[in-house]
């Protein structure tokens, strides 16, 4: 798998990722069920992402499969073995941790030749692989410094690179972002898939920042209470989330609760508690007449004052925020439900506190589950 | 002068305090040193060449007669065997702590620290019954028919060395446990995801990680083990007198206070020269291991 003969660490080599399948994986902690029967197949090349809150189960899996922690019982296959058994040594896999992990008394190079060391690798080569990786990273001539001269987003590109440098066929990312700033930040995002396009490494990457994972994977799984929510690309994830906890931690979203009815075959509405009702899309097989269903939709989806095919619900203006290239307008329409509706600045006119106005949208854009 | 003295005494989170305040706070430890410790060992130390008249003839004997020099290289290398007993057998329980959490380890640290709360004498008097001629030492190897007449295990300069080691374990567990406990958990995981082993992680990073503790471990263990009194007298006996009650003997038995003196002189200069050459050496790895 680890190419030894000094080549690699490039896209023209042939190298690529390996396909990763987590199978019915099960880890408690005495009555904590932190990884609840997750099984997902990622292909080979695939950047994955991770995507929960704090305690949700992603990094248990993340360990797992880097073979930190044991999961009581199931399989994770890389190229199709079980790795489960095996040492995390011996595993292969290249792994970003959170805070970095760089080793204080060795210097960058140091840093990034240790995997080359450890696989025995020649002298020789290991000073071309670690020139390579350090090329990669853009940090070249950076090789002597002392790890701790070196700012955050440098700590992070040597870790990058000690993690690449053995040509991994699967790369772990714990959150290797977390710790920058808001700018710096989005410019990793970029470059680390930039990279990963490179070299075409399988990745699987922990986050609770839904924007990152967005901007970076080519699919996400959401996970919460220890099991997957939903396991797709991003576009479809926000645009068609399966459930209410998807559609509220990936972006932003207008929950409104109602009760399911029907005014005539095919075309639904939900009625809010004690008030108006709105048409809905479509027809889901869960629907019931009566049924209690909580409706999700995007800020950005809602038109204030104009014509759509749902709504309008008649409010007032409690507050407008101004967001640079958006102007958030939340809109009170019962004592239980404010709306945020999200406008592009351009278009958006400044809506006085206290103004009446009324809030609509393409039915087809809302989701609504079954709760 | 001033910012380096506010590195010196501040570290990390710089000027906190302005040098003045600074003093101020020091000065009740410094007068409290200055009039119970370095002023008497001035006085003490100055009598080496000052009695009767301004003399050298105290540095001449010592340079003059073997035995000193005996005694004194027989001090510094009980000191470096402890040291490297202590080593030897404390880095595996530091370690250990080192991995502990809750109340396993305050079991594990009660352990190793319980014995600094029982005199050094009693624990002494101890290893005199463990080791003598009808001891648990000697008994046990006759019941186990190792040996088949008790060894002469008191009064040699091992019993000395096992005692001493003994009782001088904690101040090398401490050190090191508190610069193992500092390296982050994740470094050793990295590691082993970048292919060490389990023996190369602790080769390659928990053991240089641990050298600042383990030096600080060496030179406590050595620098007390150079005072050491009780024990080598105890257990040591007549012909493995040790520097400590070399200056005693000649204090108190045979009143010669200004070969006390020179001799405390000479234990003392050596010592410090072996802490600075201790300390460059020490420099210098850091600075290899960084390089």
């Amino acid at each position: 798998m680890t190419d030894s003969t000094g080549q690699a660490l490039a896209d023209d080599t042939g190298m690529a990722g390996a396909p990763v399948s987590v199978r019915d994986i099960y880890k408690a902690y005495g009555s904590v069920r932190a990884v609840n029967g997750v099984s997902l197949d990622i292909a080979p090349g695939e950047f994955v992402a991770l995507l929960g809150p704090s305690g949700s189960g992603k990094t248990t899996l993340l360990m797992a499969i880097a073979g930190f922690e044991t999961p009581d019982s199931g399989e994770i296959l890389i190229d199709g073995r079980d790795i489960v058994p095996q040492p995390p040594h011996k595993r292969g896999i290249g792994m970003v941790f959170q805070r970095y992990a760089l080793f204080p008394h060795m210097t960058v190079a140091q840093n990034i030749a240790f995997p080359l060391r450890m696989r025995k690798v020649p002298k020789a080569d290991q000073q071309e692989r670690v020139e390579r990786a350090l090329a990669l990273v853009r940090l070249s001539g950076y090789g002597d410094r002392r790890v701790n001269q070196l700012s955050g987003g440098q700590q992070q590109r040597v870790a990058m690179a000690r993690a690449i440098v053995f040509d991994p066929p699967v790369l772990l990312m714990d959150e290797p972002l977390g710790a920058l700033d808001k700018r710096l930040r989005e410019e990793m995002q970029i470059e680390l898939k930039h990279i990963q396009r490179q070299l075409r490494t399988t990745v699987i990457y922990v986050t609770h920042d839904q924007a990152e994972a967005l901007t970076m994977a080519d699919r996400i799984a959401v996970i919460s209470d220890g099991l997957v929510q939903q396991f797709a690309p991003p576009a479809e994830v926000y645009e068609r989330p399966t459930n209410a906890f998807v559609a509220g931690f990936v972006g932003e979203t207008n929950f409104i609760d109602g009760t399911l009815e029907r005014a005539e075959p095919g075309s639904w509405r939900l009625r809010l508690a004690g008030g108006p009702a709105v048409a809905l899309a479509g027809e889901e097989p869960s629907w019931r007449v009566g049924a209690p269903a909580r409706m999700a939709i995007r800020p950005e989806s809602m038109r204030l004052d104009g014509e759509a095919s749902s709504g309008p619900l008649l409010g007032r203006v409690e507050e407008t925020i101004y967001g640079g290239g958006t102007l958030a307008c939340i809109v009170r329409i019962t004592d239980h439900v404010a709306l945020t509706v999200r406008e592009a600045a351009a278009e958006g006119r400044l809506r006085r506190t206290g103004d009446e106005i009324a809030v609509s949208w393409p039915a087809e854009r809302s989701r609504v589950f079954v709760t | 002068m001033r910012g380096r003295l506010h590195r010196m005494l501040h570290g990390v989170s710089a000027s906190r305090y302005s040098a003045a305040s600074t003093l101020l706070l020091l000065a009740p430890l410094l007068i409290l040193l200055l009039l119970a410790f370095y002023l008497p060992l001035a006085q003490f130390l100055s009598r080496s060449f000052m009695e009767p008249t301004l003399t050298l003839d105290n540095y001449a004997r010592i340079a003059d007669r073997p035995i000193y020099a005996t005694i004194l290289l027989r001090t510094f290398r009980t000191g470096l065997i402890v040291a490297v007993g202590t080593l030897v057998l404390g880095f595996p329980i530091a370690y250990l702590m080192s991995t502990l959490r809750g109340w396993r380890l305050v079991v594990v640290a009660a352990i190793v620290v319980l014995p600094l709360l029982v005199s050094v004498l009693v624990r002494t008097y101890a290893w005199q019954v463990l080791l003598g001629r009808n001891g648990v030492v000697n008994q046990t190897l006759e019941g186990l028919g190792i040996i088949d007449a008790p060894v002469k295990l008191l009064n040699t300069e091992f019993a000395v060395w096992l005692a001493m080691t003994h009782i001088l374990l904690p101040f090398m567990v401490l050190p090191i446990y508190s610069s193992l406990r500092g390296i982050p958990r994740d470094l050793s995981q990295s590691a082993q995801s970048l292919g060490a082993s389990w023996p190369n992680v602790l080769r390659h990073i928990i053991l240089p990680l641990s050298l600042p503790g383990v030096a600080a471990g060496m030179v406590l263990v050595f620098v007390i083990s150079l005072g050491y009194f009780i024990t080598p007298m105890l257990l040591g006996g007549p012909t493995t007198m040790m520097i400590a009650s070399l200056i005693g003997q000649q204090a108190t038995k045979l009143l010669d206070w200004p070969m006390a003196s020179a001799i405390a002189a000479v234990l003392l200069f050596v010592t410090v020269a072996i802490m600075a050459l201790f300390q460059r050496v020490l420099r210098l790895d850091r600075v290899m291991g960084n390089g």
